[in-house]
């Protein structure tokens, strides 16, 4: 999607001044999502049309509030700002700040004009004043010397500006004229010039930066990193006091100037609003309340919601498998793609409304602005589990995804805080859950309801999410006993004004993490159903036609129908396929938890992902059987064991399995994530071994002790 | 030091004037929140299970520890 020959335009501003609405307003559906090389960090990258033929990259930084970071985010968009040979440093920043926080949000577009950047600034939400007084641009312009554009990201009013801004800007060059507004003290002034020989660069502030940062900045040789050091002792370069300094230096000439362009405008009492659905929802009573009471609904929302699209998708499933039956007839090939590829797709794309609306909900509980409010209130909870309030974040959204969840930790400056949160955040049972869960329950307790009132699957449902919830906390506790913190832990956090979400962003949001699983999970699955299907259709010459006779032999002693006697010759012949082998291989293993070797099969394909286990299920059931009317659970009902006859999915076995899928780590995005955010792969391993004890130890607990 | 009044001082709904911030490794980051020397400060509530604060200043709204609220000093 990226064009070498292309300019880049970097958008940069403070966490909700409205960057992303920014970014789907200017680049609409052409964006996606990426990481940054080398760096952990997700980047946003799209491609703005500004006219006919003339087209940007478009790359959205994370929020950032000065160029002395506080979290990892920060400091990813210092990296790039201050490396001119940085892949991502860009041609032109749009600089965006809220006109309802322009004081604070000129903070950084001070220090990004002392750098040198070719830059636009952009005053959003403009829509929020008040329309008698307008606010004086042209003093902002003077001082920046550089382009400013009102615009609202709401409503899109003067996006169309700010595009030919941006084209004008990275067809003419910048204005360098730039009066700086932090003058160096005398030894910073001595330091810097003795840095910027060091990087020869001949801005001052840039080298001063570098004195500030120099000694986790990647960019760097080693060689330049010692000469820095030995400067910055040698010239007495204190760090947070001249931070402090510049900072409040900054502040000083700020305030004036947005005091003169402000003039009298007012905002619109949203601020009133934001006070009075604060008073109910940060409450001290009623706030918590309000926030289970949320979680409860949304739950309630995955599962009642989500019913009649998954039926359609069911329906739609079995009507193709039907269709490619009568075309294709009976056969290999129809048998490849209804029992292999259909089969396995419709168990986990019939999840989609489910996943839709998961990430819908909290998508709007972050836009809206509830997330830190929720952050706020449990904040001192989660310290004693060793989180941070910030971790709340990364643990609802788990409730979707882990993925989103662990890359989202890094707004959260304590290392221990911030790795115990990575840790224990695949605890929460995620979307991936939903199909396992959905298709076990119903072998644990029947559709009944209990005093008429809950429905007693949904009991069970709402005890695995339980279970993994407290599991969590217990494990975040212990873990917090053994990693030591390596800084203080900060709360410190912005309550935005409440506003309405933006259904735009929400949208774009939904669709790509929606499409991100259909396009991850089917593309896994496809190619594990297809590598199954084979595996249980063929096995040893021999094994195979001894098992058929064995099945013809049976059927002829049993005097079964035709039908009865092909499923059996079906089973026999699954048994005695490469699949069978590998299932009965780790059958010793897992037969103290219950499991047979069908399960077993399924416990091996799913490693990888934990919903590819109704896939393989599926799988595994239509390749064992020649009804193809019946579904996954209707077969794994009538599923005896050949032994001893006794069923297979008793309500022990079934729970068994379910508390193993609500602990087992089994998803290899997961893991690579973790080595990615944690930058070894030595916590993935944690994270697989202590998940993995978990989930055999309590299926174990549970199938010994009640089974 | 006793006789300075600190933000955690103020009751529910009172506000005051920021006089300065008296921890060196915290002021960058309050400051990069607006809480700024010679603004005006306001304590809106408590959160639910204690240990953090609602502050409102300038009228934007900020939540911290009593930890880091503790160094936030007022103007008498």
């Amino acid at each position: 999607m990226t064009d070498t020959n292309r300019k880049a335009v970097a958008l940069v501003g403070n966490p909700n001044a409205g960057k992303s609405s920014i970014f789907n307003q200017l680049t609409g559906l052409r964006q996606q999502t990426a990481n940054f090389p080398g760096v952990t960090v997700e980047k946003k990258i799209g491609v703005a049309i500004l006219d006919k033929g003339t087209k940007v990259d478009i790359i959205d930084l994370p929020g950032c509030y000065s160029l002395y970071p506080n979290s990892k985010d920060e400091k990813v968009v210092l990296e790039i700002l201050t490396d001119k040979n940085n892949p991502d440093y860009p041609d032109l920043i749009v600089y965006v700040a809220d006109i309802n926080h322009l004081e604070r949000h000129l903070l950084l577009a001070t220090q990004l004009h002392d750098l040198g950047h070719h830059m636009i600034l952009v005053i959003n939400m403009i829509d929020t004043l008040q329309e008698e007084v307008i606010p004086d641009y042209k003093a902002l312009e003077k001082r920046f010397n550089m382009p400013v554009v009102a615009v609202s990201s709401k409503t899109g009013d003067h996006i169309q500006d700010l595009k030919s801004e941006i084209k004008k800007a990275l067809t003419s060059s910048p204005s360098l004229e730039r009066k700086p507004f932090y003058l160096l003290n005398i030894i910073e002034n001595k330091t810097a010039q003795l840095v910027a020989g060091i990087l020869e660069t001949n801005n001052l502030y840039l080298a001063n930066i570098i004195g500030h940062h120099f000694k986790w900045m990647p960019h760097l040789t080693a060689a330049q990193r010692i000469n820095i050091a030995a400067e910055v002792k040698h010239q007495g370069f204190e760090d947070i006091r001249f931070q402090i300094q510049e900072t409040m230096s900054r502040f000083n000439d700020i305030q004036p100037l947005t005091v003169r362009v402000l003039k009298n405008t007012k905002a619109n009492d949203t601020a009133d609003l934001t006070d009075k659905i604060d008073g109910v929802l940060t409450n001290r009573v009623a706030g918590p309340l309000i926030f289970f009471a949320l979680m409860m609904l949304m739950f309630q929302a995955v599962f009642s919601w989500a019913q009649y699209p998954m039926e359609w998708i069911e329906t739609g499933f079995a009507s193709a498998g039907n269709w490619v039956r009568y075309v294709f007839g009976q056969g290999y090939f129809s048998d490849l793609i209804v029992d292999g590829i259909l089969a396995g797709l419709s168990g986990v794309l019939v999840f989609i409304p489910q996943i839709t609306i998961l990430f819908l909900l909290i998508s709007v509980l972050e836009e809206s602005g509830y997330m830190s409010r929720a952050v706020f209130m449990f904040d001192n909870v989660m310290q004693r589990f060793g989180l941070n309030g910030r971790s709340m974040v990364a643990l609802i959204s788990s409730g979707a995804c882990a993925v989103p969840a662990i890359m989202s930790t890094r707004t959260i400056s304590n290392w221990k805080e911030r790795i115990i949160t990575i840790m224990v955040a695949p605890l929460i049972s995620c979307s991936a859950r939903l199909p396992v869960y959905a298709l076990l329950v119903a072998f644990v307790v029947p559709q009944t309801s209990i005093w008429g009132v809950f429905n007693a699957q949904g009991l069970v449902f709402m005890g695995l999410y339980l279970l993994g919830i407290i599991s969590s906390l217990i494990t975040a506790y212990v873990f917090s006993l053994f990693i030591k913190s390596d800084s203080r832990s900060h709360l410190m956090i912005e309550l935005p004004q409440y506003k309405p979400p933006i259904w735009k962003n929400v949208f774009y949001n939904v669709k790509e993490k929606v499409w991100a699983f259909i396009w991850n999970a089917g593309k896994i699955i496809m190619l594990i159903s297809i590598l199954l299907w084979f595996l249980a259709s063929f096995g040893p010459a021999k094994t195979m036609e001894a098992a058929s006779e064995r099945a013809q032999l049976e059927a002829v002693n049993l005097s079964l129908s035709d039908d009865d006697k092909d499923n059996l010759e079906a089973s026999y012949k699954l048994e005695a396929s490469y699949a069978g082998i590998l299932g009965k291989s780790i059958e010793p293993v897992i037969r103290p938890l219950g499991f047979d070797w069908k399960i077993g099969i399924a416990l091996i394909t799913s490693f990888a992902a934990r919903e590819v286990f109704v896939g393989t299920m599926a799988t595994i059931y239509s390749v064992g059987s020649t009804e193809d009317e019946l579904s996954i659970k209707e077969k794994m009902m009538v599923e005896k064991r050949p032994d001893t006859g006794a069923m297979v999915y008793t309500p022990i076995t079934a729970l068994s399995l379910l508390v193993f899928y609500v602990f087992a780590m089994q998803c290899m995005s997961t893991l690579a994530v973790t080595k990615k955010e944690t930058g070894s792969w030595k916590w993935a391993m944690v994270q697989l071994t202590y998940l993995s004890a978990l989930a055999y130890l309590s299926s174990l607990f549970i199938y010994q002790v009640f089974g | 030091m006793s006789s300075e009044k600190s933000v955690l001082d103020l009751k529910k709904g009172e506000w005051a004037f920021i006089k300065s911030l008296d921890e060196l490794d915290l002021t960058c980051r309050l400051m990069t929140m607006g809480v700024l020397p010679k603004a005006k400060v306001q304590m809106v509530r408590k959160s639910p299970f204690g240990g953090a604060i609602y502050l409102k200043i300038n009228e934007s709204g900020v939540a911290v520890r009593n930890e880091e609220a503790k160094h936030i000093i007022l103007e008498q």
